[in-house]
């Protein structure tokens, strides 16, 4: 046998020790195994007591869903537990709140304390659930604890979070009207399931104060042949601006995209939208 | 000349194979890894009208069809105090659920574990949040509980009232391990029905 052969050979030798190797004991250069990531399937929960034997964690299962919709249920009321703890505790975390409402709405943490100030303790009821533009919308009923009286209130869940109204989303507007005396800004609106809040934002460029008409038809809209007037959602503001100052409306109208908007200033009817 | 070059090509054949097992390995992801959302059972279980098991008349499962579903809890009538029996049985059954589902949660990659499960974390669990998934975690692997752990007691502790929700404290041996757990029993009617839901407070007591 000539050199070269058994040079061939032990090359040979080699390779296949190294493949034998490589796929036997792992041992390789570069090669990773693939992340191992259980998955727990629920249905293969049996498991054993000692003190009883093996169980058949899966009737229980069965018993639980059968009710209806009782995860969707508890993931709600995961939500609103924390929310109402919040109450009951004097501070709603903002962790669990909807940043793009309390944006829109201007509200702190107090403000979502305030419907509920005259009251100790409360517990709550879900009297609905209904899903709307992608949103959960949830009617409850709250009392005092002891009491017999009950309020209703609606919120939304939304993304993991929540909206103590059944709030749905804000749309940009950006709409100015403008004279010598001042510039009315419609800026945007939040869509709620069964009205809208419109933000409006009024600058008095005169050298007097304007007086916006401060009874209801002071904001008005007009849909179809319906005509809206509206309630005031800021906090209790007096009408008059005075020079220089832009102040800032939060209108509702119980409806949706209304046809027209106006607004009552200096005894003038102004057409906003 | 005609033996080298068979020489030759073996050597090349040989070094392809070595250089194709490198890059693309022989072993198989495991299939649980391929499964993305709830596997929530639905209907796999067999219902027969006639011998009833459980309450309500709403779930029928032949008697003989079964293996025994809850723990064997020491103290459990300390509830009765504060639910009626068909809700005891309703707590029973979510404690079981929940108990089996906790040596789970032992895993060395809680991330990854959280993320691909966290739809049954929440809903057995009633935990929402990496957080507090990583603290019960890290519980379990301090207490040497791990996902084959076998469960020989379980304790119902204590059982309190605050607001209209039971604060639960639970002891589960795991032979010689203990883990102490609390939970908070939440009683809230959907409409006319009620339901019974617990959620962990913080993986711990």
């Amino acid at each position: 046998m000539r050199k070269s052969h058994i040079f061939a050979l032990a090359l040979i030798v080699l390779i296949v020790a190294v493949t034998i190797l490589d796929q036997f004991t792992g041992i390789s250069m570069g090669k990773e195994e693939p992340e191992q990531v259980e998955r727990v399937s629920v249905s293969e929960l049996e498991t054993v007591d000692s003190n009883r034997g093996e169980l058949d964690i899966t009737y229980a299962l069965a018993r639980i869903e059968s009710k209806k919709s009782y995860y969707h249920y508890k993931d709600i009321n995961y939500f609103l537990r924390a929310f109402f703890d919040g109450v009951n505790a004097g501070e709603v975390s903002l962790d669990i709140i909807d940043e793009e409402y309390m944006t829109f709405m201007g509200y702190d943490g107090a403000d979502l304390l305030k419907p509920y100030s005259m009251l100790e303790a409360v517990d709550y009821d879900v009297t609905r659930t209904y899903a709307t533009s992608g949103k959960v919308i949830v009617d409850l009923s709250y009392r005092e604890i002891g009491s017999d009286t009950r309020y209703q209130r609606s919120f939304s869940i939304i993304d993991n979070t929540l909206a103590d109204r059944p709030f749905i989303k804000v749309e940009e507007i950006g709409i100015k009207t403008e004279s010598d005396d001042y510039s009315i800004n419609l800026v945007s609106k939040g869509v709620f399931d069964k009205y809208e809040i419109y933000k409006i934002e009024i600058e008095n460029r005169s050298d007097r104060e304007l007086i916006v008409d401060d009874s209801m038809y002071g904001f008005n809209a007009i849909k179809g042949d319906n005509k809206y007037y509206h309630t005031l959602e800021s906090a209790k503001l007096p009408y008059e601006i005075v020079t220089g100052e832009i102040r800032s409306f939060l209108i509702r109208f119980d409806t949706h995209n209304p046809e027209e908007i106006y607004v009552i200033i200096d005894g003038e009817e102004v057409r906003l939208y | 000349m005609i033996k080298r070059l068979i020489g030759i090509i073996l050597l090349i054949i040989l070094l392809g194979i070595v250089v194709y097992s490198h890059f693309y390995p022989t072993y198989e992801i495991p299939e649980e890894t391929k499964e993305t959302g709830a596997n929530l059972p639905q209907s796999e279980y067999e219902f027969y009208e006639g011998e009833e098991f459980g309450r309500h008349g709403d779930i029928i499962i032949r008697e003989d069809q079964r293996l025994i579903s809850t723990y064997d809890i020491e103290d459990i009538e300390i509830v009765y105090d504060y639910l009626d029996p068909a809700d005891t049985s309703d707590y029973e059954d979510l404690l079981s659920i929940y108990i089996s589902y906790i040596p789970k949660c032992s895993t060395q990659n809680p991330e990854s574990f959280f993320e691909t499960n966290r739809e049954d974390i929440g809903n057995i669990l009633g935990i929402y949040s990496y957080g507090e998934f990583l603290s019960l975690n890290k519980t379990l692997n301090d207490e040497g509980i791990d996902k084959d752990s076998t469960i020989t007691g379980v304790k119902l502790v204590s059982l309190k009232e605050d607001k209209g929700l039971l604060n639960a404290h639970i002891r589960l041996f795991y032979g010689e391990a203990t883990l102490d757990m609390s939970h908070r029993l939440d009683y809230v009617y959907f409409g006319t029905q009620p339901y019974l839901f617990i959620y962990s407070e913080g993986g711990g007591v």
